[in-house]
C-alpha cells in the first residue's frame, strides 16, 4: 500500500506498531500473564436456572475446604446495583434474591490455586425456587408473561419515540411503500484473551484493579460506587489487552466481585474468565427485529421512513436503551430523508445481557436499511447505485436529527466501490454469481455522552520532554489492539517536529495519565489525537520560547522540524531540541511539560436518550461479490471492495488492518456467527461451535481510502475502526439477491434459509 | 506423583517433575513462567498456545507436559537470537499482520513450523498452515502477507 506521506514527516507513514519487538517475541505481558506476590484465583459461581428465587446459599463446605480463603456472598458486599447508564442500573455484582439468567453470578471463592476455586464453588449450596422464565422478545411483550423486575409491572425496560417532520404526510406522498421485517442474531466478540481481572488493597486501603477495560477513567466511577470507595482510593490499570471491541467499556460484575475477595482475603486476587464464560457471559451484539417501511416516489426520492424494533435487552439493563435510541439517528442518515418516524422497545428476556459490539447497533440497523434500498431500487427498475447516488448526503448537510455533516466523501465512496468492481458490467449477469453493494455513516470522533453528570466528549493528554529531547506521552486514551499508541505517537511527532521512534506513550493508568473518556465510537484518533496534538504544541511553545531567547529571533519566525528549531527560511540558524532541553533543565531550571485537552465544540448533547451527535462523520460504500451453490445453499464471499471516508489515513498500514479485521468480523456475523440460545442455555459456547471466520474463510478484500480531510480531525482524520463492519451483511444479502433472486431478510444467512427460500420461489414458479 | 522428564525448551536442556495431568502449556507458563503461549480456550480450538514440538506446530494445551519427554520444544521465546529476529517475526511487524497481539505467538510459531516443511507455499497452503490459529483482529490477510514474504526471503528453511 502506498504511503501518503506529503509534506508530513510523520502522520501518512505506515510506521509498525511501537509495540511491535514485544509483541513478537512474546515478551508483551497481558493481564493473563501477570502475577502478584501473594496472588489468590478466584472463581465465579454463576446461576445454572435462568430465573429462580434464591432461597438460600449455604457456603460453609466451600469456606472449610483447604486453600480456600474466602469465600463471598451477596450478603458480603453493599448490594448497589452498577450499569454503564447509571440511571437504569439494576445489576448486582452478586445477585440477592433472584437470578435472570444462565450466567448471573451468585457467589465467588478465592483460593491459593484455581483447581481449588473450582472445586469450593461445587461445595457451595443453592436452593433455588424455579420461576417461569421468557425468552423471546415478543413473548415477553404478552400481558401474562413472567415479568423479570415485577417491581416494574412490565417486561419493557424502555420506549424511545421519535417523529421527524410527518411521516404520515411522507407517506401520502409516496408512489410505492414497502414495509418488511428483518432479524439480526447475537454476535458475541470472541476476545483471544478471556476477561479478566486482578485486584489488591494496599496498606492504607486504596484499590488497585488491573482490568481488561478500553474505558479506565469510566471504569473507575463504576467501581467506586458499588465497592464504594472515593475515587481518590482506586486506581485503574489497563495493561496490553487481547481484544475488547466494544464489549469492554462497562465494568463486569467480576470487576467488583476480585476487589470484595481481595478484600475479604487481605491478597491480591486474579480472576481470569473460562472460555466457557466468555460465551455465556460476555457483553454480544443485541439481536434486534426490526420492522422498516420506507416510502419512495417514482423518480427515486425517498420521502417516508418508519422503523419500528424491539430490541432483546437480556435479563439486565446495559447498553440495550442508549444503542436502540441511538439508531433513530442512524435512519436519518446516509440518505436526505424528510420525514422519519421511530419506535424502539427494549424488552427484558431471560437471556444474557447484551452491549456494544463494534458498530453499536449499527450494523443491525444498515442490514434492514441497506437491504430495503436495494429492494426500493428493485422495485423502481433503478440501479442501486443510482438510487443512492440521487438520495445521499453531502458535506456541509445538517440533518433532521440535528447531526451537522462536516467532511462527507460518501459520494466517491460509493464511485470508486462501484469503478474497482465493475459494478454495472456484472450486476444482474445470469449464473449462481451476484454482486451488492450497501453504504453507512458512523460516528467520526465519538459521540457526546454523559460522563457521570457532564455531558462532554472529552480527553486529554500530558507530555513531557526528557533532558535528550525524547517525549514521554501520557494519555487516557486505551489502546485495545487497534494500534492508537502508535497513531498518538506519530501525531505528537509531528507536531513537536521530533523523530517518532523518540516517543514513548503511556496510557490508560488512573494514576498516571490524564484522563480521557474511552475507547469507543471511532473517537481515539479524533478526539484523542486532538488532545495530544494540542499538549504537542504546548511542548512545542515552550521550545519556540527558549529558541526565540538564545537565537535572538521572533517566535512567529521559528519552526520546528526534524529535530531542530530555526528561523524559517534560514535553517542553518536554529539550535536543535536536545539542546534546547538540555538548556531548559539545567540553565533555566525548568521542566518541559505539556498539557493539552480537547472537548469537541461541534456536537451537541441529546438530554433524552443521552446519545448527542458527533462532531465527525465516516462513511463507506461496500461493494460484496459472491457465489451462490443452489444444491447446498452455501455463499461463497469471492470479494469485497470497501472504500471508506476516513479524512485522513494517518498510518496507512494501521487502517488498513481496521478495515479488513472488521470485514473478517462482518463476513462472519452475516454468514456464520450466532449465539445458539435454547431456553436461555448457550449451545454453542465453545470455537468449534460457534464459527468465527479461520484464515480460510477470508476472502480477498479491497480497501479503498477515501481522504475527504475533515476541517476537525487531527491532519483530517476521522474515525476508521468499526466502519467497515457496518455494511457488510446488506452487501452480502444484496449480493445474494442479485445471484439467485431470493432475499433474505435474518441473520446469519446459513445455507437453510437460501435452500429453504430457494424452494418457495422455486414452487411460486410451478404454481 | 510427579514424574521426571527431560526435555529441551528453547535449546536449554532441562530435569523437570511434573504432574501427569499437567499439559505442556501449564509447565510452560505456570512452572517455567514462559508466557508468551497463551490460554485462549484450554481445549485446542483457538491456536493462541501453539509451540513446536521437535519442529511441528502443536497446541500446547492438548499435550501432556509428559510428552515433552525426550524431545525440543521451542517456544516464541525461543525464536528470536537476541535482537536478531525471526524472517516470520519480523515480517509479523513490517506487514502490520498483528493488531491485540494475544493470537501472534501462536501464529507465528505456526507460519514458522509451515516455512520450514515448506519453503515456498502457495497462499492456499499458508492459510491452511494458519487454519487452526484463531485471530479476531485481523481478518488474517495481512498474516498471510508476512509470511508469504518471510517465505520469499527464503531464510526461514534452517
Amino acid at each position: 500500500m502506498a504511503d501518503h506521506g506529503g509534506e508530513f514527516s510523520a502522520v501518512g507513514k505506515s510506521f509498525p506498531r511501537l509495540e511491535g519487538f514485544e509483541k513478537v517475541t512474546g515478551a508483551t505481558r497481558f493481564l493473563t500473564d501477570l502475577e502478584l506476590p501473594g496472588m489468590l484465583y478466584g472463581k465465579v459461581l454463576r446461576s445454572s436456572f435462568p430465573h429462580a428465587r434464591i432461597i438460600s446459599i449455604d457456603t460453609k463446605r466451600a469456606e472449610e475446604l483447604s486453600g480456600v480463603k474466602a469465600v463471598i456472598t451477596a450478603a458480603d458486599t453493599p448490594k448497589i446495583p452498577f450499569c454503564i447508564i447509571p440511571r437504569v442500573a439494576n445489576k448486582l455484582p452478586l445477585e440477592d434474591k433472584k437470578v435472570r439468567y444462565i450466567g448471573d453470578e451468585i457467589a465467588a471463592v478465592a483460593a491459593e490455586t484455581e483447581e481449588i476455586a473450582s472445586e469450593a464453588l461445587g461445595l457451595i449450596e443453592v436452593v433455588y425456587e424455579e420461576l417461569p422464565a421468557v425468552f423471546e422478545p415478543e413473548d415477553a411483550l404478552k400481558p401474562d408473561a413472567p415479568l423479570l423486575y415485577e417491581e416494574k409491572g412490565t417486561n419493557i425496560a424502555e420506549h424511545f419515540h421519535k417523529e421527524y417532520g410527518n411521516v404520515e404526510k411522507g407517506f401520502q406522498e409516496a408512489d410505492h411503500i414497502l414495509d418488511d421485517r428483518f432479524e439480526t442474531s447475537p454476535v458475541t466478540p470472541c476476545c483471544m484473551e478471556p476477561r479478566s481481572c486482578i485486584a489488591s488493597f494496599d496498606g492504607s486501603g486504596r484499590l488497585t484493579l488491573i482490568a481488561n477495560t478500553q474505558a479506565p477513567f469510566s471504569l473507575r466511577q463504576e467501581l467506586s460506587k458499588v465497592i464504594p470507595l472515593p475515587i481518590k482510593k482506586i486506581r485503574i490499570i489497563k495493561l496490553p489487552i487481547g481484544g475488547a471491541f466494544g464489549s469492554r467499556l462497562g465494568m463486569d460484575s467480576i470487576d467488583p466481585i476480585c476487589a470484595f475477595l481481595s478484600r475479604k482475603s487481605g491478597r491480591p486476587v486474579k480472576i481470569v474468565n473460562t472460555r466457557e464464560e466468555e460465551f455465556v457471559t460476555s457483553r454480544y451484539r443485541y439481536r434486534m427485529a426490526i420492522h422498516l417501511k420506507t416510502g419512495v416516489k417514482k423518480d427515486g426520492t425517498l420521502v417516508a421512513r418508519e422503523a419500528k424494533v424491539i430490541t432483546d435487552n437480556g435479563a439486565h439493563n446495559y447498553q440495550g436503551y442508549t444503542i436502540t435510541a441511538g439508531l433513530c439517528q442512524k435512519l436519518t442518515f446516509v440518505y436526505k430523508i424528510p420525514n422519519i418516524k421511530f419506535d424502539g422497545y427494549v424488552v427484558y428476556t431471560n437471556n444474557v445481557y447484551g452491549g456494544a459490539f463494534r458498530g453499536y447497533g449499527n450494523p443491525q440497523i444498515t442490514f434492514a436499511a441497506e437491504s430495503h434500498i436495494d429492494m426500493i431500487a428493485e422495485k423502481l427498475g433503478m440501479d442501486v447505485l443510482d438510487l443512492s447516488l440521487q438520495n445521499i448526503v453531502e458535506p456541509g448537510y445538517e440533518t433532521i436529527s440535528n447531526c451537522q455533516i462536516t467532511s462527507c466523501g460518501l459520494r466517491e465512496c460509493l464511485i470508486r466501490a462501484a469503478d474497482a468492481t465493475g459494478w454495472r458490467q456484472k450486476r444482474r449477469r445470469p449464473g449462481r454469481r451476484g454482486i451488492g453493494m450497501a453504504s453507512m455513516q458512523h460516528a467520526g470522533g465519538g459521540i457526546k455522552i454523559f460522563f457521570g453528570n457532564i455531558n462532554c466528549n472529552y480527553s486529554s493528554a500530558a507530555m513531557k520532554m526528557n533532558e535528550d529531547g525524547s517525549v514521554n506521552l501520557m494519555t487516557g486514551s486505551s489502546d485495545i489492539g487497534q494500534g492508537s499508541d502508535t497513531v498518538l505517537a506519530q501525531i505528537a511527532a509531528e507536531e513537536l517536529g521530533i523523530r517518532f521512534e523518540d516517543i514513548r506513550v503511556t496510557t490508560a493508568d488512573t494514576d498516571l495519565t490524564p484522563m480521557c473518556l474511552g475507547t469507543y465510537g471511532d473517537r481515539v484518533t479524533f478526539v484523542g489525537g486532538r488532545a495530544v496534538q494540542s499538549a504537542a504544541r504546548d511542548v512545542k511553545k515552550q521550545l519556540l520560547d527558549l529558541a526565540s531567547e538564545i537565537l535572538e529571533a521572533n517566535i512567529d519566525d521559528l519552526e520546528s522540524r526534524e529535530g531542530r528549531v530555526f528561523v524559517k527560511g534560514s535553517p542553518e540558524k536554529g539550535i536543535s531540541i536536545p539542546e534546547l532541553a538540555e538548556f531548559s533543565y539545567f540553565k533555566k531550571g525548568r521542566p518541559i511539560l505539556g498539557r493539552g485537552i480537547y472537548d469537541d465544540p461541534i456536537s451537541k448533547p441529546d438530554y433524552g436518550t443521552g446519545y448527542g451527535t458527533s462532531p465527525a462523520y465516516s462513511f463507506a460504500s461496500q461493494v460484496a461479490e459472491v457465489e451462490v451453490d443452489v444444491e447446498t445453499g452455501k455463499v461463497k464471499v469471492l470479494r469485497i471492495t470497501s472504500a471508506q471516508d476516513l479524512g485522513k489515513a494517518l498510518n496507512p498500514m494501521a487502517v488498513r488492518g481496521q478495515i479488513e479485521g472488521a470485514m473478517a468480523q462482518g463476513i462472519g456475523s452475516t454468514l456464520f456467527e450466532r449465539l445458539d440460545w435454547v431456553k436461555g442455555r448457550t449451545l454453542n459456547s465453545n470455537f468449534l461451535d460457534y464459527r468465527m471466520l479461520t484464515a480460510l474463510d477470508m476472502p480477498a478484500v479491497e480497501p479503498i481510502f477515501i481522504e475527504s480531510i475533515d476541517p476537525n480531525g487531527p491532519f483530517g482524520a476521522k474515525g476508521v475502526g468499526e466502519p467497515a463492519l457496518v455494511p457488510t451483511a446488506a452487501a452480502i444479502a444484496n449480493a445474494i439477491y442479485d445471484a439467485v433472486g431470493v432475499r433474505i431478510k435474518s441473520l446469519p444467512i446459513t445455507p437453510d434459509k437460501i435452500l429453504a427460500a430457494l424452494e418457495e420461489k422455486n414452487s411460486i414458479y410451478k404454481r | 506423583m510427579k514424574q521426571p522428564i527431560e526435555t529441551k525448551i528453547n535449546g536449554i536442556s532441562y530435569r523437570l517433575e511434573v504432574e501427569p495431568h499437567w499439559t505442556l502449556l501449564e509447565l510452560l507458563r505456570n512452572v517455567l513462567k514462559l508466557t508468551g503461549a497463551k490460554d485462549g480456550c484450554g481445549m485446542g480450538e483457538c491456536g493462541s498456545c501453539t509451540v513446536m514440538m521437535d519442529g511441528r506446530a502443536i497446541y500446547s494445551c492438548l499435550t501432556l507436559a509428559m510428552r515433552a519427554d525426550g524431545r525440543e520444544i521451542l517456544t516464541i521465546e525461543g525464536l528470536a537470537h537476541g535482537d536478531e529476529l525471526d524472517p516470520v517475526q519480523k515480517a509479523f511487524i513490517e506487514h502490520g499482520a498483528f493488531q491485540c497481539g494475544y493470537c501472534t505467538p501462536g501464529m507465528i510459531l505456526s507460519g514458522k513450523a509451515l516455512l520450514d516443511q515448506n519453503p515456498n507455499p502457495t497462499d492456499e497452503e499458508i492459510k491452511r498452515g494458519i487454519s487452526g490459529n484463531l485471530c479476531r483482529c485481523t481478518g488474517y490477510n495481512m498474516i498471510v502477507e508476512a509470511i508469504r514474504a518471510a517465505s520469499k526471503k527464503g531464510v526461514s528453511r534452517g
